[in-house]
């Protein structure tokens, strides 16, 4: 029975070392993707804060002598101002969906416990490295891909030719060549989104939607106080909500800026990622260090919270 | 980008002088006018962040200097309410320049 349980225990062990590779490429695609996604919410705030900002309006004006001005017409011109179809053709948009296919695939292969799914999350991978070029061509409006033909054949080859290798070694040999192939690529994809997350000025655009609500609310709690009858627990009560908003005005740009960090990890990571399987370090204390400051990304974001994504509401 | 910043901080100028004026105004048409063009102005500036401008036409220059005349009207119009009438000229032709230069504007946020 002891030596039973002894085999187990080695068994286990090094079931747990040869699985340790990638997973350490899973937490890092699985981090990765969190924080693409985290760049989506950036345009899902500017479309959120635009629309309460236009809801704001026509309420604050068309009162009184102007309520009868309010109609149909009035509401159908309220728009978000970036619709589905609009934001598929962002630069941005383009090159954090291909970070976040690349991200997922790769998790995919990191997780492909037999032979046919590493097969064809390689296969899947390699699509992804595919979609860059094509989105690279459509961001640039030029014909310059990331990728030429002939670096594509070599990287398709070399994933064939991993043929029918045992899992774990298969698996560490499509990492490889995909995750080294990549390298360049997925910098000039963060790039372009780092690029664009700080010029296009996305957080003065939500700013100044959340500074409108604020000062029109505002403006309604003076009405609400000049009332002799308001109670000084429902004064109260509306100064502690427009302080809330204030606050979430004033924290805008730290959403833009902790997207920003975040793009900027993932492409520091993933230089770490091609260093080492490089050498053929599968796992190794730089790809933990550099895992565990993602990490520390994801949970800043995850910190930031409603009050930055969401304003307070009533 | 940078082109986008100019005009995007002229909007935004512009729409804090407006609603500086729509404060102090008296007058509740002068005044429902005024929150109009601020609408406008908005949405303008929504649609600039998601469009890359070219520095080098003359309908950019055109919409910045329009701007900064709304800017300092506004300015003017919030000491002396006679010149709000004037303000909300102004602020038509800003937008109007404005939506001249995003209308023809292909490849949202291309770099």
């Amino acid at each position: 029975m002891i030596r039973f349980l002894l085999c187990m225990a080695v068994a286990m062990l090094m079931l747990g070392c040869t699985s340790a590779p990638s997973n350490q490429v899973g937490a890092f695609a699985q981090s990765s993707l969190a924080i693409s996604e985290q760049v989506d919410t950036v345009f899902d705030e500017f479309n959120n804060a635009s629309l309460e900002r236009q809801f704001t309006d026509v309420a604050a004006n068309y009162k009184g002598d102007f309520a009868q001005r309010f109609n149909q017409q009035l509401l159908a011109q309220i728009n978000a101002p970036l619709s589905a179809a609009k934001k598929r053709e962002l630069a941005i948009y383009r090159a954090n969906q291909s970070l976040s296919q690349y991200a997922t695939a790769l998790s995919e292969l990191s997780n492909a416990a037999v032979s046919q799914d590493i097969d064809a999350a390689s296969i899947e991978l390699y699509g992804t490295l595919i979609s860059f070029n094509a989105q690279y061509q459509l961001i640039n409006g030029s014909e310059s891909t990331l990728f030429d033909d002939e670096s594509m054949a070599t990287i398709q080859a070399a994933i064939s030719a991993i043929g029918s290798e045992v899992v774990e070694q298969k698996k560490r040999r499509a990492l490889k060549v995909i995750i080294i192939s990549a390298g360049d690529r997925i910098d000039k994809v963060c790039n372009v989104i780092i690029e664009q997350l700080t010029n296009a000025g996305v957080a003065d655009g939500i700013a100044a939607s959340r500074k409108y609500v604020l000062l029109k609310q505002i403006e309604e709690y003076r009405l609400l106080s000049k009332k002799g009858s308001s109670k000084l627990k429902a004064r109260t009560k509306e100064v502690k909500r427009l302080w809330q908003l204030q606050q979430a005005l004033i924290n805008t740009h730290s959403l833009v800026t902790a997207s920003i960090d975040g793009v900027k990890e993932i492409q520091s990571a993933h230089k770490v990622l091609v260093a080492e399987l490089t050498q053929d370090r599968y796992a190794s204390v730089a790809i933990t260090n550099a895992i565990g400051r993602l990490q520390h990304i994801n949970t800043h974001f995850k910190a930031l919270g409603t009050s930055l994504v969401e304003s307070p509401s009533e | 980008m940078a082109e986008n910043k100019t005009i995007r901080v002229g909007l935004i100028d512009a729409i804090d002088q407006m609603m500086r004026l729509s404060d102090v105004c008296d007058d509740p048409n002068q005044k429902f006018e005024i929150n109009l063009k601020v609408r406008a102005l908005y949405q303008m500036l929504d649609r600039v962040i998601v469009t890359t401008l070219q520095t080098t036409d003359a309908d950019f220059e055109q919409a910045l200097l329009a701007l900064d005349e709304l800017t300092q009207q506004a300015i003017s119009a919030t000491a002396s309410v006679t010149m709000v009438a004037e303000t909300i000229t102004k602020a038509a032709d800003a937008i109007g320049k404005i939506e001249k230069l995003v209308a023809g504007v292909v490849g949202i946020l291309a770099i």
